[in-house]
C-alpha cells in the first residue's frame, strides 16, 4: 500500500466499465479516490462493474462510496454491479440503509430561484420581527400604565446605577473631548471672518442641542443596550424566563421594566452632564486658541443658550432612553438558542439602536424647525 | 480473556483534587473488541476515570496505557495522535452549541480527513440516520430534546469510525425505548465495526444488555471492588455493596 500505487484499476472495453478498488475504502484514504469520480465523469458507459474482493480495510466511507457509485449509475441509467462484497461489507451497508432509507433530502432549488427564494423569506421574518417588536411595545406600554404598583421598583436603583452612575465618567471623557474637536474646527473657521467671539454659541448650541445627547445615547447604547440584550439572553437560554413564567411572575414587570425606566431616567441626566462636558472642553480649546478669557467664554454661552436648546436636547434623550431599553431587552428575549445567538442579539440590538436613535434624531430635527423651537 | 490483547490499561491510577480522594489505585485493563461498563453510586469518580482515560484529566499518580503507548508520558503531539482514535460521548453531550448538529459532527471529518464536502455531508447524514435523527442536519444543539442531543453526541464520536468508543452514560435521562433503541445501537456498532466500548452508567438493564464486563467503583473505598460478568455478579451474595448495587437495594448501614 504504497502512496505511488494507484487507488483503482480502470477498464473499459466498449460500453462496460471495470474498476478494481485496491486502497482501503477508509475516511482517512478516501480522498485518494477522487479521481475516480472524474474519470467515471469523462467516461459514456451502460455498464459499470466495480470489484472490491481487494479491500480488506473498509469504513463507514465504503457507503458513502458504493452509495455514491449507485446515484451515478442512475444519474447515466447504467447498470450497476458490485462484486467480492464481503458479508460483513454487506452487513455494514444493510446496517446504513435501513436507517438511511427514509431520509431523502430535497433537492436544492436552482441558483436564481433559490436566490429569490432566500430574499423573500429574509423579507418576511424581518416583517415577522417588526410585528413582534410592536406587539411587545404594546404589552409594555399596557403593562406599565394598567399596573404600575407592580413593577418592581426595588430593582430600580440597582439598574440607575449600572446604566447611568457608572457611565458617568466615560460619558464626560468623551463629551468633552467632542467639545475641544468641535472647539479647534471651530475657532480656525470663525477666525477667518474675525467671528471669534461666536465660537460659545457653536459650542453651547451645537453640544446642547444635538451632541450632547446624541453621543450619550450612543455610548449607552453600547454600554447598557448589549448588556440587557446579553442578560436578558442568556437568562433565556438557562430557562429562567420560563421559571418566572410558571411560578406565575410576568417577567415584563420583573425584568424589564426596571431596566426600560432605569435608562429612560438616567439617560437625559448624563445628557446633562455631557452637555456640561462639552462646554468645558470647547472653553478649553477657546483660551488656547483664541483670545477668550474665562468669564468672556461663559458670559458669551449665557447669552447664546436659551432654555429650548437644553430642553430640546433633553426631551430628545428620553426618547433615546426608551429606544435603547426597548431594543435591548427585545432582543435578548428573541434570544432563541445557543451562546452565539446571544453574541448575536448584543450587537443587534447595538447597531438597531444606535440606527434608530440617528432616525429619531433627524425626525426632531425637522419638527423642531418646522414648529420654530 | 487473557488470550485477548489488552487496548486499554489503567495501571495504579489515583486522582486526588485538593485534600479530596477520589480514585484510589485503580487498575483495569480494557480488551479489543469488548464493551466494559463502570459501574458505581453517582459521586463515586466514574466520570473522573473516564477523563483520566480521555487524556482529559492527569491523574495524581500512575499510567494509562492506549494501543500500547503511555498517554500522559509521551508529547503532547502524540498524545493527540492516541487520541484521534478514541470517540468519547461526554455526559452532557457536549455538543458545540453555536454550530449546528449537522456541523457538529462534520467537525471531525473536516478536521482529520481530505474528504470532500459532500462526502462528508454524506457521511454526516449517514451517522444521524444511524442514531435515528434523520432530518436535524440543520438544528441547534439547544433546539433538541436531551435524549435527542445524547444521540446527537453519539453521532458526533462516531464520525471518524473509532476503534475506541468512551460513552459517559449513554442512556441516562433518557425513556425505556429510547434507551433500548441505544443500547441496540451500541450492540450493532461493537458488531459491525468490532468497536471497543468503555460506558460509563447507572443503568442496570442497559449494562445488562450490552456489558461483556463491568466493574463497579465504590464511592468510599475509592476501588473496585467488583469486576466480571453482570449475571454472575448480580447472584454474588459474599459482598453486600455489590449485592445491594446490582439488586437495588438502598444502603440500610447509618
Ligand atoms: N474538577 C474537580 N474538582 C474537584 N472535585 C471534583 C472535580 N471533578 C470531580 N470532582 C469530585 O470527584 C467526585 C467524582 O466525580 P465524578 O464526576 O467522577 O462522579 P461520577 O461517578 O461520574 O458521578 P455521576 O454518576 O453523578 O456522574 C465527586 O465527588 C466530585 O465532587
Ligand atoms: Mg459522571
Amino acid at each position: 500500500m504504497s502512496l505511488t500505487e494507484p487507488p483503482f484499476d480502470l477498464e473499459q472495453t466498449d460500453k462496460h466499465v471495470t474498476v478494481v478498488c485496491r486502497l482501503p475504502l477508509q475516511l482517512s484514504q478516501g480522498h485518494r479516490y477522487a479521481s475516480l469520480w472524474e474519470q467515471l465523469q469523462a467516461r459514456a458507459f451502460e455498464q459499470l462493474t466495480v470489484d472490491f474482493s481487494h479491500i480488506v480495510a473498509y469504513d463507514t466511507f465504503l457507503v458513502v462510496f458504493i452509495r455514491r457509485l449507485r446515484q451515478l449509475a442512475t444519474d447515466r441509467s447504467a447498470t450497476l454491479q458490485l462484486w467480492g462484497l464481503s458479508p460483513e461489507m454487506e452487513r455494514l451497508l444493510q446496517f446504513f440503509e435501513q436507517q438511511a432509507g427514509a431520509s431523502q433530502v430535497p433537492p436544492a432549488a436552482a441558483g436564481w430561484r433559490r436566490f429569490f427564494e432566500r430574499l423573500g423569506e429574509s423579507l418576511l421574518r424581518k416583517l415577522e420581527d417588526i410585528r413582534a417588536f410592536f406587539v411587545f411595545l404594546g404589552s409594555l406600554i399596557v403593562d406599565l400604565v394598567r399596573h404600575p404598583h407592580r413593577v418592581r421598583w426595588e430593582d430600580l436603583p440597582l439598574f440607575v446605577f449600572a446604566a447611568g452612575v457608572s457611565a458617568v465618567p466615560i460619558v464626560s471623557l468623551i463629551a468633552l473631548l467632542i467639545g475641544v474637536i468641535l472647539g479647534y474646527q471651530g475657532a480656525v473657521q470663525l477666525h477667518r471672518f474675525g467671528a471669534d467671539v461666536y465660537l460659545a454659541d457653536l459650542i453651547a448650541i451645537s453640544v446642547t442641542r444635538e451632541l450632547g445627547p446624541l453621543m450619550t445615547a450612543i455610548i449607552v447604547a453600547g454600554r447598557t443596550g448589549s448588556a440587557f440584550a446579553a442578560e436578558i439572553g442568556t437568562m433565556k437560554i438557562n430557562e429562567e424566563l420560563d421559571a418566572l413564567q410558571v411560578m406565575g411572575i410576568d417577567f415584563i414587570r420583573f425584568l424589564l421594566l426596571p431596566r426600560i425606566l432605569a435608562v429612560v431616567l438616567t439617560l437625559p441626566l448624563l445628557s446633562l452632564i455631557a452637555d456640561v462636558a462639552g462646554i468645558v472642553g470647547g472653553l478649553l480649546t477657546a483660551l488656547t486658541t483664541l483670545d477668550f478669557t474665562i468669564s468672556g467664554y461663559l458670559l458669551q454661552t449665557q447669552q447664546a443658550l436659551n432654555y429650548a436648546h437644553v430642553f430640546t436636547g433633553i426631551f430628545k434623550s428620553f426618547f433615546f432612553g426608551f429606544v435603547i431599553g426597548i431594543i435591548g431587552c427585545f432582543q435578548g428575549l428573541r434570544v432563541s438558542a445557543g451562546s452565539a445567538s446571544v453574541g448575536r442579539a448584543a450587537t443587534i440590538a447595538v447597531v438597531t439602536s444606535i440606527l434608530l436613535i440617528i432616525v429619531l434624531d433627524a425626525v426632531f430635527a425637522v419638527l423642531f424647525q418646522v414648529l420654530g423651537i | 480473556m487473557s488470550d485477548r490483547q489488552p487496548l486499554v490499561q489503567v495501571r495504579n491510577v489515583t486522582v486526588q483534587f485538593e485534600d479530596r480522594l477520589v480514585l484510589d489505585n485503580i487498575s483495569l485493563e480494557v480488551f479489543a473488541g469488548e464493551i466494559l461498563c463502570i459501574l458505581g453510586e453517582s459521586g463515586c469518580g466514574k466520570s473522573t476515570l473516564l477523563r483520566v482515560m480521555t487524556g482529559l484529566l492527569p491523574p495524581t499518580s500512575g499510567e494509562v496505557w492506549i494501543m500500547g503507548q503511555n498517554l500522559w508520558a509521551v508529547p503532547e503531539q502524540q498524545q493527540r495522535q492516541i487520541l484521534r482514535h478514541l470517540g468519547v460521548l461526554f455526559q452532557s453531550s457536549g455538543l458545540l452549541r453555536s454550530l449546528t448538529i449537522a456541523e457538529n459532527i462534520a467537525l471531525p471529518l473536516q478536521m482529520y480527513t481530505h474528504l470532500t464536502d459532500l462526502e462528508i455531508m454524506e457521511i454526516v447524514r449517514l451517522k444521524l440516520a444511524a442514531v435515528g435523527l434523520s432530518g436535524s442536519e440543520a438544528l441547534l444543539p439547544a433546539e433538541l430534546s436531551g435524549g435527542m442531543q445524547k444521540r446527537a453526541g453519539i453521532a458526533r464520536a462516531l464520525a471518524l469510525d473509532p476503534p475506541l468508543l468512551f460513552l459517559d452514560e449513554p442512556t441516562s435521562g433518557l425513556d425505556p425505548v429510547t434507551a433500548a433503541s441505544i443500547d441496540q445501537l451500541v450492540l450493532e456498532f461493537k458488531q459491525i465495526f468490532g468497536t471497543t466500548m468503555v460506558v460509563v452508567t447507572h443503568d442496570l438493564e442497559s449494562t445488562f444488555t450490552i456489558a461483556d464486563r463491568v466493574l463497579l467503583l465504590d464511592r468510599h473505598t475509592h476501588t473496585i471492588i467488583a469486576e466480571g460478568d453482570p449475571h454472575t455478579l448480580r447472584n454474588r451474595t459474599d459482598h453486600p455493596a455489590v449485592y445491594n448495587f446490582f439488586n437495588r437495594l438502598a444502603k440500610l448501614e447509618r
